[in-house]
């Protein structure tokens, strides 16, 4: 096989096409401000500005006018050029973001970034005075929680950060910032609290963000699927919240956090497969009845994705496992089909997922009432036709439910996959199949990796004190040590002079 | 293969996972089947007898173990044995991994055929198996050996659904009576070693002490595992002599499956449909541990062992064919195939006997020699 | 890339048998519960038959087969079907009288040997022409099979119930013989009449309706009944719960206690039971005719050289077996048997019956 790809390969070179893309390369050296006109031509939303002032001579601005705040930059830039005098543009212009620059491609950066470049006795300043035009602070739409913190992420990448700095209000909490996407320069934050995060995860996680070459980044799933181990699982190897609530804890814990901008949401690493499962909202409500959730989500997505191939197991495969009043009502059922258990219920989960994708991009306005017509009328119409079993359609019914039930959103439509594998092979070869399916899955989680950690820990490996918060939530109280599997630097939560009354006077 | 280094990141093997490893070599083939001379309520104590023995054959294993030479996987073999030695002994290695494995496998399918697809050949089932084995294999040993957790819980709890046998109403105590009697049967030697061979298996650790992170008190949990498996013999082997009378138990082919037939939930009935699937599990780490094993015999054979790649996908499908072919022509009727049992037992009892205190004494007398020297 | 071609090589492989021949699909199967056997035309032949299930709009049907296997009948029956006949749910099995005193140990066997049949089969032999019974009953109730099922579970404790797993547990052992409750068709009824009592398997005795509680008595560790009648001292006992203990000792042979409670539900004698005297002297002479009963019962069976409520266990001690090997059917019919009754009455009636 490889040697196939060289021979490729040196037929590409050969070709010497190589050799003319090398040529359109450097770029002529001019002046900085030849360099930054050139840069800003056709855009028509770039202007300059030109300011004599009384020392420092003509004072050049350049800057894109729909990505700067115009008020601000009159009143703290363009008054004190026209009113004040100094040698220095430091004396003048008190702006707090004042920043000497190098080279006209970091002014043609920053240009975009929402600053405003002054070109003042022969050097290249900027100033940091981005529009304000962002969302207010709203309530999550896909984590929301009836108890608990309300507000959540918005696109605005610093507003995100003040959302967090406000819960971890310590100096350990370390921000760095990656510029990602030739085109997009997306702004990337990488969090982490030191001397308690792994420095291997740091590590990790810093050069792989490093590693990112790809041109334009609108989302951070689009960031997650390079900075990932795996790219064909079905399982997300990073969590996705809106909720800095959720993104705190985690950094609490000795995860890394990437907030991404122009996205409300923020990625999270390490994770596991059990992760997937937990909510803020377990740790609101009391530990039994959170214990007693948790447990039922973990059924309900075994119970999903076994459901329907389990049932078309049994009648295809095992009608002696059948219970004796049951077997007469599915025999009296499925009398009168014309399709195999296995078409049947192939059929009316693509129906199902039809109608899921359909109400998605429905507009609002007619969204309800196809839903409805949907989900009765063809169920039913399906039923009286004889097309499908009733037996069939509570099944799918309840699993499209259960499905739901899932706190991580991309997880549900893995499990629906998951759920069409499995009754291909509940079909072949009934519960020996479905088994098989099981274990296939359990052995490929077994070798995923997330930020190259263990994705089943704390199963494999056996972590055991971690159990006290995977399936079941028991007390905080009884929860003195982060997670073993993230092997954070200080592994206990609970210190002595973690509390203190402030003193007063 | 860029797996291992997955697997590195979660660790080496703690030496807890010892006991996992243990207890799933024992119980894999004789629980299923629980041999067919377990006939009297007095075997139980031969059942004990055999687990202590075995307790003492851990001990010298967990001295090989922790010995430098085992931590060190080939090299250790090398230094302890002589590398024209190890490269001699790998081939009728080769060929003792392929046999033990094919007849382990090949029992499990002829059950899983026999009870619940008794019109789909066997042989259809196989490469299913395989395809899950090589997948699990392809991941690298440290991941396949962390799985035996998983294999471990996706199969004790069949044990648990044997408890109901053990009390009242349904048992009748009477029926273990006499427990020490007068007079023992007459086979007890030959009874003696097919036990043995049942709890025999955790020699292949012996070529796995690289992957441990640390064996200090290793002896401790090999030690638990066989007690384990110890539990879960005695547990199966009485619930099945309550529920059958010892007469009928002897005419049964597979009592511990006829038993799960008979169990009967509020909702479920004829439980055999999920419990011999699950069981599949452990096989399939079983085949993953073998497959690898078998590639790195390989590696050793053809004198690549230095080599951190190559060989898994010629260990695969050697394995593959071989199997096939054993299944195909060697194991036809049953005759055939209670053959293959009795002389898996001989095979593997020597192996549990000989290999351990063999690598011990070799590596006691390497550091004697050393020590003269 | 390789998973492709492992993937590949899987499926050559197992392709060489892709899909099950024997089609299990629900649709296209008749899973019968019910089979009846009955001995056939001549020497070793039987008859079968069986009831079919109907969906939806068809009758439902009572077909019957003969020949010398049951898999003969099987196939004799299905070709002409369009649904297969499937023994997978087959739940209960019905002897006639005169198989079970043929001998039905081949047949145990075919059902034990088919994985398909659970071993909680419940059994039970019929006196009298069940087939025409079972043709008639199915025209008036459509699912008398399903009917006759429920009866099984629902009285386990009440009336002897045998599935097949209990019968052939009984038949191996040598302390113990297996029994099969009876019926008896009359008319248009089936009517409880007793426990067939078989000596291997074949039926030699049969314990009549009147007895069969106490024989239940004997037979289980705990019974509980809700009325044992005893006509000759006019009484009827309501709530009973019974508990026996069997213990063996070489001088006094096989000493069996009964210890029996209830109350008394119906008196229709003389005494004064609201008198302690009289009272005293009723539960004496009902617990006489109790040992007198189970004595009667166990003498019969001493001579028909069978022991059904599996006494012989009671001889095996934790060091020894004293009749290894069969030698417990040899000796049985020579043991000495006593029975002692604990016999526990308690509400023993406030109105004192009418002169």
């Amino acid at each position: 096989m490889r040697w196939l790809m060289r021979l490729f390969a040196s037929l590409r070179n050969a070709s010497g096409t190589g050799e003319e893309r090398g040529n359109s390369g450097a770029p002529v050296r001019g002046s900085d401000l030849e360099n930054l006109k050139r840069a800003f031509q056709n855009i028509h939303d770039a202007e300059f500005v030109e300011i004599e002032n009384e020392r420092l001579g003509k004072v050049t601005l350049l800057y894109i006018r729909s990505l700067i705040d115009i008020k601000q930059l009159q009143e703290f830039v363009i008054a004190p050029l026209q009113r004040e005098s100094g040698t220095d543009l430091r004396d003048i212009v008190h702006a707090a973001h004042l920043t000497a620059l190098d080279n006209s491609e970091q002014a043609e950066t920053a240009a975009f970034k929402g600053a405003v470049i002054l070109h003042a006795g022969g050097r290249l300043w900027s100033v940091s005075l981005s529009s304000a035009l962002n969302r207010a602070v709203e309530p999550s739409k896909q984590e929301a929680v009836i108890h608990g913190p309300q507000d959540s992420f918005t696109e605005q990448v610093e507003n995100n950060l003040t959302l967090i700095r406000r819960r971890l209000a310590v100096s350990s909490l370390k921000s760095e910032r990656f510029l990602v996407g030739g085109l997009s320069h997306t702004t990337v934050i990488l969090l982490y609290i030191e001397n308690l995060t792994n420095p291997e995860l740091v590590r990790i996680a810093r050069e792989k963000t490093a590693a990112v070459h790809s041109d334009a980044f609108f989302d951070s799933s689009h960031l997650s699927q390079f900075l990932e181990d795996h790219i064909h699982s079905v399982f997300p190897q990073f969590q996705q919240t809106d909720r800095p609530d959720a993104v705190a804890a985690a950094l609490a814990s000795g995860k890394v956090v990437w907030l991404v901008e122009n996205t409300p949401f923020a990625l999270i690493a390490p994770i596991t497969f059990f992760d997937l499962f937990q909510s803020p909202e377990d740790y609101i409500h009391r530990w039994p009845v959170a214990s007693f959730l948790r447990g039922m989500r973990f059924f309900a997505f075994l119970f999903a994705m076994v459901l329907t191939p389990f049932y078309v197991a049994i009648t295809m495969h095992h009608y002696q496992m059948v219970p004796l009043d049951l077997l007469f009502v599915v025999l009296e059922s499925r009398s009168e089909i014309p399709f195999n258990p296995f078409w049947e219920a192939l059929f009316m989960m693509l129906v199902l997922e039809i109608l899921k994708e359909a109400s998605l991009r429905m507009p609002s306005k007619s969204g309800q009432t196809l839903g409805i017509v949907g989900g009765i009328v063809i169920g039913q119409a399906g039923v009286e036709a004889n097309i499908t079993s009733n037996l069939l359609i509570i099944h799918v019914a309840v699993t499209a439910i259960a499905s739901f039930l899932i706190p991580n959103y991309l997880m549900t439509n893995s499990s629906k996959l998951i759920q069409f594998g499995l009754l291909g092979l509940a079909a072949w070869l009934g519960l020996w199949g479905i088994t098989l399916g099981l274990i296939l899955v359990l052995i490929h989680l077994n070798g995923l990796t997330s930020l190259k950690q263990p994705y089943f820990a704390p199963l494999t490996p056996f972590y055991g004190m971690d159990w006290k918060d995977t399936i079941v939530r028991l007390p905080l109280r009884w929860m003195p040590r982060r997670p073993a599997y993230l092997k954070p630097l200080d592994p206990c939560r609970m210190k002595s002079g973690n509390s203190r009354p402030e003193k007063k006077g | 293969m860029r797996t291992e280094e997955r697997g590195a990141s979660g660790g080496l093997w703690p030496a807890s996972l010892g006991w996992l490893l243990v207890n799933r070599f024992q119980v894999a083939l004789y629980v299923l089947f629980l041999p067919d001379v377990l006939i009297h309520p007095y075997m139980i104590w031969i059942i004990l007898l055999v687990g202590v023995l075995s307790h003492f054959n851990l001990r010298i294993l967990s001295k090989w173990l922790q010995t430098e030479e085992a931590r060190l996987g080939y090299e250790g073999f090398v230094r302890v044995l002589g590398g024209r030695a190890v490269r001699l002994l790998a081939v009728p290695a080769a060929v003792v991994i392929l046999l033990e494995s094919s007849i382990l496998t090949l029992d499990y399918l002829e059950v899983s055929h026999h009870v619940l697809f008794p019109s789909v050949s066997k042989l259809t089932f196989l490469p299913l198996l395989w395809l899950a084995s090589v997948y699990l294999a392809s991941q690298g040993m440290i991941l396949t050996g962390r799985f035996v957790i998983i294999a471990f819980i996706g199969s004790l709890w069949i044990m648990t659904l044997f408890l109901q046998f053990l009390f009242p109403p349904v048992a009748d105590y009477a029926m273990l009576l006499p427990l020490v009697p007068q007079k023992w049967d007459d086979n007890i030697p030959y009874i003696l070693l097919t036990l043995w061979a049942a709890m025999a298996g955790p020699q292949y650790l012996a070529f796995t002490g690289s992957r441990f992170a640390s064996t200090s008190g290793m002896f401790r949990w090999l030690a638990l595992g066989n007690a384990l498996s110890v539990l879960e013999y005695v547990v199966f082997f009485l619930a099945v002599t309550l529920a059958f009378g010892p007469e009928y138990m002897r005419k049964l082919d597979y009592p511990v499956v006829q038993l799960v037939r008979y169990i009967e939930l509020p909702f479920f009935e004829r439980l055999e449909t999920i419990v011999v699937p699950f069981h599949m599990i452990v096989y399939i780490f079983l085949d993953a541990f073998f497959i690898l094993i078998l590639r790195d015999v390989l590696r050793i054979a053809t004198g690549n062992a230095g080599q951190a790649k190559g060989f898994f996908g010629l260990a695969a499908v050697l394995w593959l064919v071989f199997i096939y072919l054993f299944g195909k022509y060697f194991w036809a009727s049953e005759t055939r195939h209670l053959f293959w049992i009795h002389f898996n037992s001989w095979l593997t009892g020597a192996a549990y006997a000989l290999v351990p205190s063999f690598l011990a004494l070799a590596a006691l007398w390497r550091k004697r020699k050393r020590k003269r020297s | 890339m390789r998973f492709i071609i492992a993937l590949g090589l899987t499926l050559m492989l197992a392709g060489c048998s892709w899909l099950d021949p024997a089609t299990n699909v629900l649709e296209e199967i008749s899973p019968t519960i019910l089979l009846y056997l009955d001995a056939g035309g001549s020497g070793e032949e039987t008859e079968s038959t069986i009831v079919l299930p109907a969906v939806k709009n068809e009758k439902k049907q009572v077909v019957t087969a003969r020949g010398w296997s049951l898999k003969e009948h099987r196939q004799k029956l299905t070709f002409g079907h369009s649904r297969e006949f499937k023994s997978g749910q087959l739940r209960m099995l019905f002897f006639s009288e005169e198989l079970a005193r043929r001998g039905i140990i081949r047949h145990l066997n075919t059902m034990l040997l088919d994985q398909e049949i659970s071993n909680r089969l419940y059994m039970a032999v019929v006196r009298g022409d069940f087939a025409g019974f079972l043709r008639e009953q199915i025209l008036l109730q459509k699912n008398y099979d399903r009917i006759l099922y429920k009866m099984f579970r629902h009285y386990e404790n009440m009336m002897t119930v045998q599935n097949l797993h209990m019968f052939l547990k009984d038949y191996y052992s040598s302390y113990a013989d297996p029994n099969l409750p009876l019926f008896a068709v009359r008319g248009d009824q089936l009517v409880y009449t007793g426990t067939a009592l078989f000596r291997d398997d074949r039926m030699v005795a049969d314990v009549p309706a009147e007895m069969d509680c106490f024989f239940q008595m004997v037979d289980s560790e705990h019974g509980s009944f809700p009325a044992v009648t005893m006509p000759d001292l006019e009484v009827v006992l309501g709530k009973v719960t019974t508990s026996r203990g069997i213990s063996y000792d070489d001088e006094r042979g096989v000493v069996i206690t009964l210890h029996v409670e209830g109350q008394v539900d119906e008196y229709g004698g003389d005494k004064n039971l609201g008198d302690p005297r009289e009272a005293e002297q009723f539960i004496r002479d009902v617990k006489e005719d109790l040992e007198e009963r189970v004595r009667g019962l166990i003498r019969s069976w001493q001579k028909l050289s069978i022991d059904p409520a599996r006494i012989g266990l009671s001889t095996l001690t934790l060091f020894r077996e004293r009749f290894p090997g069969g030698e417990w059917r040899r000796r049985w019919p020579e043991i000495p048997v006593t029975v002692r009754v604990d016999l526990g009455l308690t509400n023993l009636g406030m109105i004192k019956p009418v002169e």
